[in-house]
């Protein structure tokens, strides 16, 4: 087998990328349009009851759809992910395949953020209107989406490329960020729902779905530009 | 301005260190006397004035402006002297000295904050819109002493003073404060989470969890902060 030019392996990362993206992209908007279609009309519409009936928190069958469009970003971004040995590449061709990885993982994590922010508005809207079990099960699913997104940025994922200095220090500076936008994030809950008496149950909870968006979205934003100016800085 | 003797740098050491552990047993006994007389009086059911809300809440005011008093004059009376080219057998001392005093400071917020977070949790559901003026004032200091101590851990020791701070926060002190960072915001996040599944499942409880994951968020890190600057200031 003969071994392919520099020049032809760059190409093959290049169009392994451009799919990824294709693919990454097709993703989301599934999942953003999926997510707010049915919890934005359930959430300011009565008007929209057929399509209400199926909102994030009548019925299983949100989440039922909802696994075949987070297999297909899986299964996309696993196949993107298997390219040539790193250690077996030409200096040249590693920096551009290294930065590959840390733009593939970047946009992992917009996806996170992205699923996150639209879940907890459609929560958020719904949050009223919902059964105490239905409230149960999003509210598990917010979180899970919430640690899901903080882990992403703030853990090491197992791939070398994300062991240099740089991607520690990154990962230390989006738990730093997190931890403090979370401290003040808490404290402005505290300070607006104490001193408040007519604030209710309701409105607290709706406090913490937010603090709890917050949370995750701070080290994930912090992660996505810090990351994107320092490949740009090259 | 006049260079101190070692002597008398040495003296203001002893004395910062001193008046710091002061103010952290202060803030334990201040804390362990609200507790013991709330307790006593709940219990045995005397002393109804001391149940008005109003009153628990100026005696709240009361001792943490005290608390706040007492710590601006210790920290401008007695900080320890800012470190300087001196001596090199002197300026560890000095740096060790400015880390004990932040760890003394950073200790008492955690007691001075404790008695505050219980109050808000156990009062929350007496509230009266009278009581809101009270209340914005008693939040507002506690989210200052919490946000303050915070500010340390995050920043750094002797984040005032951009000198000092380059010394203080050598390779270790910020190694050790990203752990705690690390360590902190996994706490809040999870401290949250918990707030968030406790208020879903018990409503009347939204408001002194939310307290709670507070006080967790806050005084888990520091705590650890506090305790591995310790016990690696005791092999230094």
């Amino acid at each position: 087998m003969s071994n392919p030019s520099d020049d032809a392996i760059l190409a093959d990362f290049r169009e392994r990328h451009r799919k990824g993206l294709r693919r990454a992209l097709i993703t989301m908007i599934l999942v953003f349009f999926y997510v707010a279609a049915f919890s934005f009309f359930w959430g300011v519409a009565d008007r929209y009851g057929w399509l209400t009936r199926y909102g994030i928190h009548s019925s299983w069958l949100f989440y039922g759809e909802f696994l075949p469009i987070l297999l297909w970003g899986i299964l996309s971004s696993r196949k993107v992910e298997k390219g040539p040995r790193l250690d077996l590449l030409p200096e040249r061709i590693l920096r551009s395949q290294i930065d590959h990885y840390q733009r593939r993982w970047r946009q992992v994590i917009q996806f996170l953020l992205l699923l996150l922010v639209v879940s907890a508005v459609a929560i958020s809207l719904s949050f009223v209107k919902a059964s105490a079990f239905d409230r149960s099960i999003s509210t598990g699913w917010l979180v899970f989406c919430a640690i899901l997104c903080a882990l992403a940025a703030i853990r090491y994922p197992g791939l070398k490329v994300f062991d240099d200095e740089r991607m520690r220090a990154l990962r230390d500076g989006a738990a730093k960020a997190g931890f403090v936008g979370l401290l003040f994030a808490l404290c402005a809950a505290v300070m607006t729902v104490l001193p408040e008496p007519h604030i209710t149950a309701q409105e607290t909870r709706q406090a913490l779905i937010w603090l709890i968006t917050t949370g995750g979205a701070i080290p994930a934003l912090y992660y996505v530009i810090a990351d994107w100016r320092a490949g740009r800085d090259g | 301005m006049n260079r101190l003797s070692e002597d008398e740098i040495v003296a203001r050491l002893n004395a910062s260190e001193a008046a710091a552990e002061r103010m952290a047993l202060n803030s334990l006994g201040l804390v362990a006397v609200m507790a013991l007389v709330f307790a006593a009086i709940f219990v045995t059911g005397h002393a109804a004035w001391l149940q008005n809300q109003a009153v628990q809440i100026v005696i709240a005011i009361a001792v943490g402006g005290a608390f706040l008093l007492v710590f601006l004059r210790m920290a401008r009376k007695y900080a320890p002297p800012v470190v300087d080219a001196s001596d090199p057998a002197i300026v560890r001392r000095r740096i060790d000295a400015h880390h004990r005093t932040w760890r003394w400071t950073i200790f008492s917020s955690l007691f001075s904050s404790i008695g505050c977070v219980a109050g808000f949790a156990f009062t929350s559901s007496k509230m009266s819109p009278a009581d809101r003026p009270y209340v914005l004032l008693y939040a507002g200091t506690v989210t200052f002493v919490i946000l303050l101590s915070t500010w340390v851990i995050a920043v750094g020791p002797g984040w005032l003073n951009g000198r000092l701070h380059a010394i203080l926060n050598d390779e270790f002190v910020q190694s050790l404060r990203a752990r705690t960072l690390r360590l902190g915001y996994a706490v809040t996040m999870a401290a949250g989470a918990i707030a968030l599944l406790i208020g879903v499942w018990r409503p009347n409880l939204a408001i002194p969890s939310l307290a709670w994951a507070l006080y967790a968020g806050f005084a888990i890190p520091a705590l650890y902060y506090v305790v591995a600057d310790w016990r690696a200031s005791r092999e230094r």
